[in-house]
């Protein structure tokens, strides 16, 4: 759309223009070939543009390839757990103790669920609210100060995370609340702040493809900047802003590291938020230095469920932005 | 210009896999002097600190150490993973006799060092001595609050929930202590589980409602107080004599008897140099001391 | 009762403009206390020795000078082993790809591919690299694991880079006579060559301070890699370790800063081609 636009408003001048300084940037100015070119077009050219094409292809193919790979080579290894606990003992079962051969994984998926829920309820208002500072509120300069905060906390690595998590905050959590400082609490802040970029910077790229006029509509009617942002901006970029909040959640659902770290790996449901738990990703951290067996298949069946779960996460993205581009 | 340009992407994929092809061979080249340990995290920090000492004295070999736990280590010594095997527990007996396709082999065992578990709680809490079975009864969760504890000169505990850290089941000290202390009972699967013996002690240096479990020798200079257990301090001397009941022996573990390399290290292991500094400043007792 | 309306809705409108520069200040104030805590507790560790020697002791003193090299190593593998597959992927994406069922299959593949769990490919590197392909543990399983979970990163960033191309400039080259190839290599990449840069040293900072794929796949090993078949250690797991078995804090204060003090450096180098690119177009 703004390429358009852009091509609208200059004209033939800037075309003529763009052309010498852009063979300019190319390593040889094309004359020689391009006279070559104009005078004959091959047949062993167009085989040549034929098989670039191809090779292309193929390595974008990589992408489905890398996908299926996935499933195969994580499916073998994980699933005669299925066939040996059969699966819905596997999903639905209240026990994992692997050394005693209790395969049961229902309180892990509850607490990855637990985990992540809570990330959201944290995380999801703190990252739209910074999504909507920097594309409605923040002065330049403000922006120029928020946006690259946002990136670097994307940038820095999970186990950076995990061990802050677990050196500063754990110990805060524990002084404040008592207990151990090992529990979702710890764990919700921490991925809070984690999934704060995903969502932020997607929310950030929904809000400003709305269309500048429907802001100018909404401010000549009266409207207040925050009456704006809630009953029209938000609205209009909704499609986008739940992308990306289901994106932050497959990023709080997947994270281990820093989970590991202060979650206190107890393998039940806990009672209260201060209390050690253990999720799917982070019982493969604990267990597989040691497991072996159908201990080992058990945590390789474990990530085909984690593999699922993304790929639902992802066709539910798909799902909803067919549905939003059949209503917008 | 486009050919040439795909020319340099051939020469460089084809030195890639030059180099990758060099590697292997080299690494295959390599490994008639090349020895790998794995196993026990407990024995971890002293056995790879014996391995670079042993590099600097015999020019030309290499001694890979990982630790992985002592059940882990054992199953690679079995599969051949690796020539050694560390391990803080003894060997199970089908470990001690394998049959793997029709092979049967047997395990040998040699005993590098001596260690001793103690249980650690915070230096406030008022608590300084407990029986074992007091203790396998607090690992089990069948006490739960500190005011439920009293200790051998009759101090009852303050009125806090007990925050129990445990150890991973990678974990060679939580197999010992399992079978030293717990004898058989389950512990208390709502407690911390936490992946390293210098996170516990911190946690209950930090927490003064905790309680854990490390290897004496960790106790050292660092603010947690190791609790009198039946009667017995856990002092390095104590260990020796015998008295103290939390002890366990250090192995190293081979597929059959050691040869070559595997038993040039276990030598070495066993010297002085090795068992009168390494070991002792790693935190744990010379084999030659306090046997039986 | 109209200017009492006038009021409250400017009072709302005040409390939620705070309430989302509150948001944003929180955002900035997380960044703020992690860089602070970790720097404050890591400068001190920050010495030559630390940097430039071997651990050595029982307790793993002196430096982490093997760890370093080996994230480099691996880093550098897997980037050159991503780059040009994921930038012809995008290439073709952008540039000769119709809509389809075939590019649809390939972008919910790219997508989903995004999106698995680093410990799942962790697994996953484990299952075909090290045991199926008998790779072992080794920085070139490590760096082909990394490879799936860098490609829809820096294919994204490439079609970005691609289409932000004016399409002026292709039909300038068209109108010479120019292929569709001719145009692309000549003409588009080298266009778009700075934001691509961009998203690849990017994509290599995502590379170096991933652990989960990197533990399966290379070990735990403390080991400079030479060749690609050797095993090792790198910053992220190591500081993992570290943390875990928390003995020795100090020097993973010391590894959690130089990773910190990496991520900064990518992104600062990242931002500063951007930057100058925008200056030189403009």
């Amino acid at each position: 759309m703004a390429n358009d636009a852009d091509l609208t408003g200059h004209d033939a001048a800037p075309e003529m223009c763009a052309d010498p300084s852009s063979a300019a940037a190319a390593p040889q100015p094309p004359k020689h070939s391009a006279r070559r070119a104009l005078t004959k077009i091959t047949r062993g050219t167009y085989l040549k543009e034929a098989a670039l094409k191809n090779l292309f292809l193929l390595c974008a193919f990589v992408a489905v390839a890398g996908v299926a790979l996935i499933f195969i080579f994580v499916g073998i290894k994980g699933w005669p757990i299925f066939g040996k606990v059969g699966i819905f003992d596997f999903l639905g079962g209240a026990t994992w103790f692997p050394t005693k051969g209790h395969f049961g994984i229902l309180p892990l998926i509850i607490n990855s669920l637990l985990a992540m829920t809570g990330a959201l309820v944290l995380g999801g208002p703190l990252a739209v609210g910074t999504a909507v500072f920097l594309s409605e509120v923040a002065s330049p300069r403000a922006r120029a100060l928020v946006r690259p905060a946002v990136e670097l906390l994307a940038g820095i690595p999970s186990v950076v995370y995990g061990f802050f998590g677990l050196v500063l905050l754990r110990p805060i959590i524990a002084d404040l609340f008592g207990g151990l400082g090992f529990g979702l609490l710890t764990v919700w802040l921490i991925l809070a702040v984690m999934i704060v970029p995903t969502i932020a910077t997607l929310t950030e790229d929904a809000l400003n493809s709305v269309p500048e006029g429907i802001r100018e509509a909404s401010y000549s009617m009266g409207a207040t900047k925050w009456q704006t942002i809630w009953r029209v901006l938000l609205p209009a970029a909704k499609i986008g802003i739940i992308d990306a909040i289901i994106l932050g959640m497959g990023r709080a659902i997947g994270e281990t590291m820093a989970v590991v770290m202060v979650a206190g790996n107890a393998s039940v449901i806990p009672a209260d938020v201060l209390k050690p738990f253990l999720t799917l990703t982070t019982v493969i951290v604990m267990d597989m230095p040691y497991a072996s067996g159908d201990h080992r298949t058990a945590l390789f069946g474990v990530a085909i469920i984690l593999f699922v779960i993304s790929m639902i996460f992802v066709a539910a993205i798909r799902v909803i932005s067919r549905f939003g581009k059949r209503v917008g | 210009m486009t050919s040439r340009r795909l020319r340099v992407l051939m020469i460089a994929v084809a030195v890639i896999g030059a180099v990758s092809l060099a590697g292997c061979a080299s690494s295959k080249i390599a490994s008639t002097t090349q020895l790998t340990v794995m196993g026990s995290t407990t024995l971890d920090p002293i056995t790879q600190v014996a391995a670079e000492e042993f590099m600097a004295a015999n020019p030309g070999t290499r001694v890979m150490v990982s630790g992985v736990g002592s059940s882990a280590g054992i199953e690679a010594v079995s599969k051949g993973t690796c020539e050694i095997g560390t391990s803080s527990r003894d060997l199970k007996p089908a470990e001690a006799t394998q049959t793997v396709e029709g092979v049967t082999f047997s395990l040998v065992d040699t005993k590098v060092a001596r260690d001793a578990i103690a249980v650690i709680v915070n230096p406030s809490n008022p608590i300084s001595s407990l029986t074992t079975s007091q203790v396998a009864d607090i690992f089990a969760g069948r006490i739960k609050n500190w005011s439920q504890v009293v200790d051998a000169d009759g101090v009852r505990g303050p009125d806090l929930a007990i925050g129990l850290v445990n150890r991973d089941e990678a974990s060679g000290t939580r197999e010992a202590f399992s079978k030293l202390v717990m004898k058989g009972i389950e512990f208390d699967p709502t407690a911390a589980v936490l992946p390293g013996t210098g996170q516990v002690r911190s946690v209950v240096a930090q927490s003064r409602i905790a309680i854990g479990y490390i290897s004496l020798g960790f106790v050292k200079g660092s603010p947690v107080k190791a609790l009198i257990i039946d009667g017995v301090t856990a002092t390095e001397d104590n260990v020796a004599n015998g008295t103290y009941p939390i002890k366990r022996n250090l192995h190293f573990i081979s597929k059959g008897a050691p040869q070559g390399l595997a038993k040039q290290f276990i030598e070495f292991m066993l010297s002085p140099q090795i068992q009168d500094n390494v070991v002792i400043d790693g935190g744990f007792l010379p084999i030659g001391v306090g046997g039986k | 009762m109209q200017s009492q309306e006038r009021v409250n809705k400017n009072v709302t409108n005040g409390i939620a403009l705070a309430v989302i520069w509150l948001a944003a200040i929180a955002t900035v104030g997380a960044l703020g206390t992690i860089l602070v805590y970790v720097f404050v507790n890591g400068i001190g560790q920050l010495t030559p020795t630390f940097i430039f020697t071997n651990p050595h002791g029982v307790l793993m003193e002196g430096g982490i000078w093997p760890t370093i090299q080996a994230t480099l190593y691996v880093t550098a593998l897997a980037m050159l082993i991503t780059t040009p597959i994921a930038v012809l992927a995008a290439v073709y994406l952008a540039e000769y790809a119709v809509q389809g069922r075939l590019v649809q299959t390939i972008r919910f593949a790219a997508d989903s591919l995004a999106s698995v769990p680093s410990i799942v490919m962790g697994l996953f590197g484990l299952s075909l690299f090290v045991e199926g392909l008998g790779m072992r543990l080794s920085a070139i399983a490590a760096a082909l694991s990394l490879a799936f979970l860098l490609l829809p990163i820096i294919v994204r960033t490439t079609e970005e880079s691609i289409r932000a191309v004016p399409k002026y400039i292709r039909w300038g080259s068209y109108g010479l006579g120019a292929s569709k190839w001719q145009t692309v290599s000549r003409i588009v990449l080298p266009s778009a060559l700075p934001r691509i840069t961009t998203g690849v040293i990017l994509a290599a900072g995502r590379a170096a301070g991933e652990t989960a794929v990197v533990i399966y796949t290379m070990g735990t090993m403390i080991n400079a890699p030479v060749s690609p078949m050797d095993p090792g250690r790198t910053m992220p797991v190591d500081l993992m370790l570290k943390a875990q078995e928390g003995i020795n804090v100090p020097s993973a204060y010391g590894t959690a800063m130089l990773l910190v003090l990496m991520v900064l450096a990518f992104n600062l180098v990242a931002r500063w081609i951007g930057r100058r690119n925008r200056r030189m177009q403009g």
